[in-house]
């Protein structure tokens, strides 16, 4: 993987679905762009809105059926895309803007290693070679019980293939294995207490990158 | 028993095409249940793959890989016509472009591999360069075939693609994969013998 290339800096925000990954992008978003630090920026999600991310999209939603294998290949796939298609994050980043992602790699690593075996999910690694390491990764760390509510609340019974409990508490694990192989290789990944109040939350974001980012 | 998979490559698609067909008619003549595929495939990823080659769809190298090897996956794993399931009920496959066409096309195969090293891999300028190394590592989970015959066809014209071809061959070989390169330019009649033999040789222990 590649040192961000960019005077702009890459922020990624991951956790289980129902974690509120989504909600503090919005809010750094709207903080970031007050930021005199900061002169753009370019808040994007995974799966991306791009071709291969859509196919994902029918996927998850059961429209379109896959094996996990060519799964996991085509969420790399969707990655790499979004980060290297003309518009794409790679050329924000070097453009200045600063980029806030919700999800990215870590993602692969605690949803789709769910089902693969020890050396898949080093082939996993081979493919997620092209990527980009962001300079911060917030993991929004919440119990599966609390995102199992949220999520109800929000979305009702409408749930993804991944929104059950059993299967959250599984990625939760991946998660925490994932977080703590990718530290050993350096990368920054902040663990914040996703169960606090939402501006509490972001306001451990917004501490931690003017500490370290501006 | 189960049945074998065969591949053949190259660069001159209408050749590959012609032996393909021309193999699959003798496996039938002698009673062998065959069927004939190719990739990009037909699937949802494999049409990507397609309109990215077509240059309709703009995919950069690294992600057209990848998106590759996920129409392989697919190609290979897929419950209806997956290529493992004709394997396991005994039909062998012949498949036109496998992994050594990404290898051939979308390599930099000129670069050194030692340019791609682990070591090299967190360089602060990210390369556009993608390399056969990383190629053959995200192909890893891709069943390899019980015989590739690269059908080795001299023009002028794509000299280079050919030279790719070839040195793909080398390197795979070297990793003891089961490839054999024939003389694409001989008469088809000769083509038809010589790949028919490397089939009873290798695939049918005859």
């Amino acid at each position: 993987m590649y040192p961000n290339p960019g005077p702009g800096k890459l922020i990624v925000l991951e956790g289980l679905d129902g974690a509120g990954t989504t909600t503090q992008a919005q809010i750094l978003r709207d903080w970031l762009r007050g930021c005199k630090q900061v002169t753009d920026v370019y808040v994007t999600w995974e799966p991306s809105a791009g071709p291969v991310g859509t196919q994902i999209r029918q996927v998850l939603t059961r429209r379109l059926s896959m094996d996990r294998r060519t799964l996991a290949a085509l969420f790399a796939a969707d990655r790499i895309d979004h980060l290297y298609h003309p518009q794409g994050v790679i050329k924000r980043l070097k453009a200045g803007t600063w980029v806030v992602m919700d999800r990215y790699y870590l993602s692969s690593f605690a949803y789709q290693a769910l089902s693969l075996s020890e050396g898949e999910i080093q082939w996993l690694r081979y493919l997620h070679a092209p990527c980009v390491i962001p300079d911060v990764t917030f993991f929004l760390d919440v119990p599966v019980k609390v995102c199992i509510e949220r999520i109800g609340r929000n979305r009702g019974t409408n749930f993804e293939l991944f929104e059950k409990e059993e299967l959250l508490n599984a990625v939760s694990a991946k998660y925490w294995s994932a977080i703590d192989s990718f530290v050993v290789q350096g990368e920054n990944i902040q663990i914040i207490d996703g169960t606090q109040h939402k501006h509490a939350v972001t306001q451990g974001l917004q501490t931690y990158i003017a500490a370290a980012l501006f | 028993m189960a049945g074998k998979f065969i591949v053949l490559e190259g660069v001159d698609q209408v050749v590959l095409e012609a032996q393909a067909n021309h193999l699959v008619a003798w496996l039938q003549e002698q009673q062998f249940p065959v069927i004939i595929t190719r990739e990009p495939t037909a699937g949802p990823v494999g049409g990507q793959v397609q309109l990215a080659l077509d240059g309709r769809l703009i995919l950069d190298t690294r992600t057209l890989a990848v998106l590759s090897v996920a129409d392989r996956m697919d190609h290979l794993q897929r419950e209806e016509g997956g290529i493992l399931r004709h394997l396991a009920e005994g039909r062998h496959v012949i498949c036109v472009g496998y992994a050594l066409a990404d290898y051939a096309h979308l390599s930099d195969a000129h670069l050194s591999d030692a340019h791609f090293s682990d070591a090299n891999i967190s360089d602060a300028n990210i390369s556009d360069a993608v390399s056969l190394e990383w190629l053959i590592r995200i192909n890893q989970l891709c069943v390899w075939p019980d015989l590739v015959i690269v059908v080795d066809v001299k023009t002028t014209a794509d000299d280079d693609m050919r030279n790719r071809y070839l040195y793909a061959v080398e390197q795979c070989c070297l990793d003891g994969k089961n490839i054999v390169v024939v003389d694409g330019n001989q008469a088809d009649d000769g083509l038809r013998r010589a790949c028919q033999d490397l089939v009873k040789q290798f695939v049918l222990g005859e």
